[in-house]
């Protein structure tokens, strides 16, 4: 692998993952929204970096953000969208939350990563080669009370991968939930977690690579960290 | 002919096959382009992405558009007046003329232009950068569609790197499933990557230029591709510039290469392309496969049956003799 392109890098799991890549000699082109988490990260993780500020949910600003990566890198192995938002917090019932406020959340995980999906897979299928990957959550397989909008959307970009791994052969399509990890997300979602029980992103990111060495189109993988 | 207005899916796509030896032309289907070809044919298809090439200017207090030639970094634009794309470029107004080292406002930003083309006076190199050509721009656009177009919908299903600042159409609907259905029949497809720029700009002087100078790149493996093929096939005429340009000098630089009736084509043995019409410089490069009596003879059978023309038109498939 050389080039790769990941979503959500200004923290947490996509920043890790992103550095991993970097440590790896991999060409990295990450995207968030812009912030000086992102302006930090161009420093630390050196000149194999390039870092795009786009809105995952926009997704005319991720076509534009396609054609820059291939203009920074040339082409794309690998695809990880890790940018993800819960919606509005602290969670709440699904009947507190408004249909406004369902689709922003399919915005960020679902509809908005399409529009990315569909500018870099389809060069991907013509080389005949490349990796797509999505963050996904025990939410996507588990009823958990007022996780709806969340679980709703991860269930169903499991559900859309394992089509899209049905329907394009020469492409990988896998999803992977990465487990609980201590983030900001996590803090948000359950403030009173003991953070001690929860996984580094920087083990995560690790386990991630790993996996994508021998990972099969169309399957969930669940990743396993040792501690 | 009638103008495809809006982007079209690959099912309802019509493609008129027309072989230089033959006055019989056929009708068929595009999802039906695999059976047109044999093991050992070698499809190549541009793998440009299409920047949004089209940006506000204001100049000289007039308020107008840049279309950019080529790369944003090269600067090469065409100006335009006021108006707007839902006028036929040919009725808008001409910009006010500049001169070297004259402001032009582009996006809010002063630049200067460093050059005035001998071509026309409203082809200018200014200093733009392609993150600024992203972050304003957006594609140009057609008047006879009746909304304006996104970016999404003038890129190939397989696009890469922002090189061409019109979309390259023949590939369009070139879906990955279709690439897939050729595979399988032993048809290897490859790419090449090709700056194709503007189609028309409405100034006659600088339209009986086109088209001017473009970049292209092909890659080693491509080559060897084509060197090995039974058979080369071009996905639009742009993939027969570049192809054309490697066989007579390097495989990447920039290509001044005008191909018409007289060109002797050393590599491309068949062109997929759109439907044109006499007066078109596409309709000049397809005379390079089928002379141009039965190009017309062609034309006039797509107009009886109804197919449709322009960007989102339908395809001719051009098989040249051997
Ligand atoms: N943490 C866990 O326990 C856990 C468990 C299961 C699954 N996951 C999944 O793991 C992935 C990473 O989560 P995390 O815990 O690292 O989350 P995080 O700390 O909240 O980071 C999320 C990242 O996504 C970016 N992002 C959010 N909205 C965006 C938007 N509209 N446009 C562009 N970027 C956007 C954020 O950047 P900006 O806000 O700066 O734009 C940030 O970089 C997510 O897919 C999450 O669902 C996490």
């Amino acid at each position: 692998m050389q080039t790769a392109v990941i979503t959500g890098v200004s923290r947490g799991l996509g920043r890790a993952i992103a550095l991993t890549l970097t440590n790896h000699g991999v060409r990295v082109v990450g995207i968030a929204r812009p912030s000086v988490e992102l302006d930090g990260l161009v420093g630390e993780a050196g000149p194999l970096f390039t870092a795009i500020a786009a809105d995952v949910a926009d997704p005319d600003a991720m076509v534009r953000a396609a054609a820059s990566t291939f203009a920074a890198l040339g082409h794309v192995d690998l695809l990880v969208h890790n940018a993800s938002t819960l919606g509005p917090v602290p969670l709440r019932p699904t009947l507190d939350i408004t249909a406004q406020q369902l689709a922003q959340v399919f915005a960020v995980n679902v509809t908005g990563p399409h529009a990315l999906t569909r500018r870099i897979a389809g060069a991907m299928a013509l080389r005949g080669q490349g990796t797509v990957v999505a963050i996904s959550s025990d939410a996507a397989v588990n009823a958990y009370e007022e996780w709806g909008p969340y679980s709703a959307a991860k269930a169903s970009n499991d559900h859309l991968y394992r089509v899209l791994a049905a329907e394009n052969p020469t492409v990988r399509f896998i999803t992977v939930d990465p487990g609980e990890m201590d983030t900001a997300m996590h803090a948000a979602a359950i403030p009173e977690a003991d953070v001690h029980t929860l996984r580094k992103p920087s083990q995560v990111a690790k386990a991630l690579v790993t996996l994508l060495g021998h990972a099969e189109t169309g399957v969930r993988y669940e990743l396993e960290v040792s501690p | 002919m009638t103008a495809a207005v809006l982007p079209r899916p690959s099912l309802v796509q019509r493609l008129l096959v027309v072989h230089a030896g033959d006055d019989a032309v056929f009708d068929g289907k595009f999802l039906d382009l695999p059976q047109w070809f044999e093991p050992g044919d070698v499809l190549v298809v541009n793998d440009a992405a299409t920047l949004p090439a089209s940006l506000p200017m204001h100049v000289h207090g007039v308020s107008g558009e840049l279309r950019l030639v080529g790369a944003p970094e090269e600067g090469w634009v065409v100006l335009f007046g006021p108006g707007s794309w839902r006028e036929a470029t040919e009725d808008r107004a001409a910009p006010p003329s500049v001169v070297v080292g004259d402001v032009v406002q582009v996006a809010n930003r002063p630049v200067p232009v460093l050059e005035v083309s001998d071509i026309s006076p409203r082809l200018v190199r200014l200093a733009l950068t392609l993150d600024e050509v992203l972050v304003h721009g957006r594609p140009v656009q057609y008047s006879y569609v009746p909304r304006s177009l996104q970016l999404d919908e003038v890129q190939t299903p397989y696009a890469t790197r922002p090189w061409a600042t019109e979309m390259p159409s023949a590939g369009r609907v070139l879906t990955p499933h279709l690439v897939h259905a050729l595979r399988e029949r032993g048809v290897r497809v490859v790419s090449v990557t090709h700056g194709a720029g503007l189609s028309a700009t409405g100034d006659a002087g600088l339209d009986a230029a086109l088209p001017l100078p473009e970049r292209y790149e092909v890659p080693q493996a491509t080559w060897d591709a084509v060197t090995g093929a039974k058979r080369v096939v071009a996905v639009g005429t742009s993939v027969v510039r570049a192809l054309e340009s490697a066989a007579r000098g390097p495989l990447a630089g920039v290509t001044a290469l005008k191909i018409g009736p007289q060109t002797k084509l050393s590599v491309v043995d068949a062109l997929l392309s759109g439907m044109h019409e006499p007066g078109e410089s596409h309709f000049q490069m397809m005379a390079a496969f089928v002379d141009l009596e039965r190009l017309r003879r062609a034309v006039r059978h797509a107009e009886q049956e109804g197919y449709c023309n322009h960007e989102f038109g339908d395809s001719t498939l051009l098989f040249r003799d051997r």
